[in-house]
């Protein structure tokens, strides 16, 4: 078995624990599998692929420094996630304040649920989650695009799991008039659609 | 203070207002906002699972990152040797010129290529080393003084060089005509120079990045004898370049080249000058 085969049947773990004992290729093995994943969550994060490109190469590099503080208590993919959105995030956070939810009569966004996979609906979706606090957004990115569980999205985020839930809940809410969207009949009064807007 | 009942037609007593409330709970308990995906009533969800994924990380990142890996694998396999090094490519917030550095008083070693061939360019799913990575790995035991060099260690890299230091950085310098000489002598000297920005596009490196590309180009400019080797993968008069300062017999002479310099062509940018 070559020695191409050995690095692909080893785990994500397997691969990093052989990184921090000296393997010069282990780590090479976790970028490729990763990459594109680490990329999209980037891209999606800071709308930008300049700012991507220098925030996925900076966790790629811290990641690859810093694999032995991996503790394990989560998925490697989980912690390289962490490590791309802290590094999104400081980059966004040096450049544009929290954007807190505007109101709803300034936006234009017209009813797209005719046209769901048009570029247009993209653009509509990519603006309307740019209105939301970076709280609600990170959780939508992560749970609803990316389809990470809650538990994972809280670690990467390092909230509590009923935080992302709330966060989550209070996103899609506020997303519903901003893509101009009908208000789902029999919610409970709990839900935040019927209370008063407010950021997580 | 406990909610209306729905029919307002007579007060009910306080104390059925309670037990009313305390039976709602038991038979409906609140359940968590958005505990599940399935909780979503309002569509937002299903849009935005719906959206197509981005596409695959550029080619130009790829190569950007594995550049940068490769110099973080050469360096850490530099300091396990116990050599001194400067860092070759620049952090995130201090951007810095990074360079190789030769292991102590030792004759000659061959240092990492700092952009693998097939790790740059490979952007499928089913590759992941490559020859060049693997030369990565093989020079660093060879430089640790922990293994010999395999037949295919030399086999890339080539026959000119068999004594030979090299070593390939990637920078931001934008080498010109009226200031060659000076630049090619800092290069020279980078061992002792202060840091310099990290290139931002690395997409047309190619193979000039590696061990073999790099001794097939000094072939081809005639300094295929050197014994040392400093290559900058830079810009040279705003174009993409390589800069080499080749030293035989202690003479360094530094070249501008294009970054298709091979032993077919050899894509001079600027003549050999000797440097003082």
């Amino acid at each position: 078995m070559s020695r191409l085969d050995d690095l692909l049947e080893m785990s994500d773990r397997e691969l990093l624990s052989a990184h921090c004992a000296g393997d010069p290729d282990a780590f090479g093995e976790i970028f490729r599998r990763h990459r594109d994943r680490m990329w999209a969550v980037a891209l999606r994060t800071t709308r930008d692929p300049e700012m991507a490109a220098d925030a996925v190469q900076e966790a790629f590099i811290a990641a690859f420094r810093r694999a032995d503080s991996f503790r394990g208590d989560a998925a490697v993919t989980t912690w390289l996630h962490r490590i791309v959105v802290n590094s999104c995030l400081d980059r966004l956070r040096r450049i544009k304040p929290v954007v807190g939810l505007p109101d709803a009569d300034h936006h234009d966004l017209a009813d797209r649920h005719d046209h769901l996979h048009s570029v247009d609906v993209r653009l509509d979706v990519q603006r309307a989650l740019e209105q939301l606090p970076e709280g609600q957004r990170m959780a939508l990115v992560l749970v609803d695009m990316h389809g990470l569980s809650i538990t994972e999205a809280a670690s990467i985020l390092d909230v509590a799991e009923g935080t992302i839930k709330s966060r989550c809940a209070r996103g899609r809410a506020a997303m519903v008039p901003l893509l101009g969207l009908p208000a789902p009949p029999d919610l409970p009064e709990s839900h935040p659609l019927k209370e008063p807007m407010a950021p997580s | 203070m406990p909610s209306e009942p729905p029919d307002q037609t007579a007060a009910p007593p306080a104390e059925q207002l309670v037990t009313d409330i305390e039976v709602s709970t038991l038979i409906a308990p609140r359940k968590p906002i958005g505990s599940s995906p399935d909780d979503d009533q309002t569509g937002v969800r299903a849009l935005l699972s719906g959206l197509p994924e981005p596409d695959p990380m550029p080619a130009y990142v790829v190569e950007r990152i594995s550049a940068s890996l490769a110099a973080e694998q050469a360096q850490r396999a530099v300091l396990a040797s116990g050599a001194s090094v400067s860092p070759l490519l620049a952090t995130r917030r201090r951007p810095r010129r990074l360079l190789f550095s030769l292991a102590g008083a030792a004759a000659a070693v061959v240092l990492i290529g700092v952009l693998g061939n097939n790790l740059v360019r490979d952007n499928s799913s089913s590759g992941v080393t490559s020859a060049a990575s693997s030369g990565l790995a093989s020079a660093a035991r060879e430089s640790s003084g922990l293994a010999p060099p395999s037949s295919a260690d030399k086999a890339v890299r080539g026959n000119a060089l068999t004594a030979a230091s090299i070593q390939i950085r990637v920078s931001t310098v934008r080498y010109t005509l009226a200031t060659f000489e000076a630049q090619a002598r800092k290069l020279r000297d980078v061992a002792f120079d202060s840091p310099q920005p990290m290139a931002t596009d690395t997409s047309d490196v190619g193979p000039i990045g590696t061990t073999r590309g790099l001794t097939s180009c000094l072939s081809a400019i005639g300094a295929g004898g050197a014994q040392l080797v400093q290559a900058d993968l830079a810009f040279y008069e705003g174009q993409p370049a390589v800069i080499i300062v080749a030293t035989t017999d202690g003479v360094p002479t530094a070249y501008a080249v294009g970054r298709g310099c091979s032993q077919a062509d050899a894509s001079l940018l600027h003549q050999g000058i000797v440097l003082p």
